[in-house]
Order: structure tokens, then sequence, then C-alpha cells
């Protein structure tokens, strides 16, 4: 007499595949989304210092007593600033300026009553025509330092040899940030040389 | 995973649009301090003229995510002249006030919370005037 035997026969489900898929999805949730995020964040911390930076750099001319302690003023700060805090803890590498410090600094030369601004570089004294004290210029013109830095900020992990997401600046490599500060000139006198 | 990309993402972003406009409030206040100097050193009649020419620079070399600055106001407080200018000229006391706005347009996500996708944060300034009027007499 034949017996009918009832055997347990596995259900074709897709249970395992999720776990077989872990794998791969989290290498391409990581090379393409996690790390390119945290390298937007690491990017957008290193714009924030190099804006600091640069404000911070006018800010220590502004008070200079002469043309040449301007500049000193200026590329101390730089160097000052890069050394400590945030700055350091990004990767900001400095692009041109004066002593290869990023930075550079000129002299904005406004009319009081509007009108385009004129542009001194103080790597070179000013014109005495144009100076503050010549005449009544103090009055008629408003006198700024003018910083100008660019910095290249490195992302979080270089991703430069990843396809794709490596030619994208602060992606993938580094991105390029130009900032510029202004800072009165507090000692009109300080041009004089 | 997908689940967690769908918090994350949004989360990243959404710091980085706090970034920005932490970086646009900090330059907001910086203009409006420079601003407020520049009008502090000069005769107090040109507060307003000297104030915006600042603003206007800092319009000129704006960029990215800050989209515009503007004088709301700029005035002096205080004011008092030296009566008698004689051979060393003289100092005008008081202080002068300024206002500022700065425009910040989030790249990403809070942009689609504000009108005219702009968040627009104020700033106040005053500094004592350090102006001196030109002597009235020859000192020689």
């Amino acid at each position: 007499m034949n017996k009918l035997t009832r055997l347990s026969v596995r259900s074709n489900t897709n249970r395992g595949s999720s776990i077989a898929e872990f794998g791969p999805a989290m290498f391409v949730a990581l090379i393409f989304v996690l790390i390119p995020l945290a390298n937007i964040l690491f990017f957008q911390i290193g714009v924030s210092g190099v804006q600091y930076l640069v404000s911070e750099a006018a800010r220590a001319a502004s008070s200079a007593d002469t043309r040449q302690a301007a500049l000193t003023a200026m590329t101390s700060k730089v160097t000052g600033v890069m050394s400590t805090g945030i700055v350091r803890v990004v990767k900001i590498a400095p692009l041109g300026g004066l002593n290869s410090c990023g930075c550079d600094l000129y002299v904005k030369k406004t009319p009081v009553g509007g009108g385009n601004a004129v542009t001194f570089n103080l790597s070179s004294a000013m014109p005495v025509a144009d100076q503050p004290d010549t005449g009544s210029n103090q009055n008629n013109y408003v006198y700024e330092y003018a910083v100008q830095g660019q910095y290249n900020v490195y992302p979080l992990l270089d991703m430069e040899g990843v396809p794709l997401i490596g030619t994208i600046p602060a992606l993938g490599g580094p991105g390029r940030v130009s900032f510029s500060a202004a800072g009165v000139v507090e000692n009109p006198r300080a041009l004089d040389n | 995973m997908v689940a967690g990309l769908i918090v994350i993402v949004p989360i990243a972003l959404f710091l980085v649009d706090l970034a920005s406009l932490a970086i646009g409030v900090t330059s907001g206040d910086t203009i409006c301090r420079e601003a407020a100097r520049a009008a502090s050193i000069g005769d107090p009649n040109q507060c307003t003229n000297r104030a915006q020419r600042v603003i206007d620079q800092a319009n000129a070399t704006k960029g990215g995510f800050i989209k515009q600055f503007s004088l709301v106001a700029a005035a002096p407080n205080g004011l008092v002249y030296p009566t008698n200018l004689g051979a060393t000229g003289g100092q005008v006391q008081g202080s002068i006030a300024v206002d500022t706005s700065v425009a910040v347009a989030p790249p990403f996500i809070l942009r689609n919370f504000a009108q005219t996708n702009l968040f627009t944060f104020k700033s106040h300034q005053s500094f004592p005037i350090t102006y001196t009027l030109p002597q009235s007499v020859s000192p020689n």
C-alpha cells in the first residue's frame, strides 16, 4: 500500500537576496552618496574658513600706520589664522598672493558722491595725487583696504580617481574659492609712503 | 539603505544651507561695520553717502548665495561741533549709527521656505565720530 507522504517544500521566496545585495548597495551608496556628501560639508567648512581668513586679514590691515605695516599685518594674520582653529582642520592651499599667502592687498578709492572706484595695488606706493592727505581727498573719497584671497579647498577624502565624481570640484577634487573683504583705512596717513 | 539615504541626504543639504546662511549673516555684519566705520571717519553731513559707497563696493564683489547688500539707514547721533577751530582744528563729537540688510539665497532646501527664495538679515552698528574739522587759521 502506497503511503502518501507530504514533503516539506522550501518556499521559493527572495528572502536572502536583500542580504546579498546589501554589500554592493552599500559600496555604491558610500562611493557615490555618503562620501561626496561628507566632502560637500567639509568644503562648506573650508569656504567659511576662507571667508573668515580674508575678512580678518582686511581688519588687521585697516588699523596699520604705514603701507608696509598694512602688508605685514595682512600676511601675518593670514599665516596666524591658517595655523589655528577650524582653518587648520580643513585642507586649504593658497594660490599665489603676497609672499604666497594667498591674499593680495589693494586700496580702493571711491568718490563719496558716487562713481567708479579706482584700485591701487599696495605692493608699490600710491601716486601722491591720489593719497588721502592730498587736498581734500579725505573728504571727497572713501578709502578702503581690499583683500582678495584665492585658495584651493580640498575635500575630506580625495576621490580624483573615481570616474565622474573625480572631475567635479569640491566633490572629488579641490575646489577653487575666491573671497574679497574690505576694511576702512583707519589711518589715512598710512598711505603717504 | 534607501530609507537611510532619504533621511541623510536632506539633512546634509540642510546643513550646507545653514552654513551658507551663517556666512551670509557674518558677511552682512562685517559690511555693516565697515559702512559705519567709513561713515564715522568723514564729514557727518556725508555719512549716508560714505556708507552707501561701502555697500556699493560690497555689492560689486558679492557672488554665490549672497544676493544683495542694502543700506537701510545711516544717521548721526548727538552731534556737537567744535566752536573755536583756531589754528588746530577741532574734533566733532557724537556717533554714527548704520543699519544694513543682506539677502541670502541658500542653495538647496531652505530657499523653498522663504518668500522670493531669499532670507533677509539686518545688522546695526554704531561708531563714535573720529572726524576732525580743519583749522580756520594758518598755524604759522
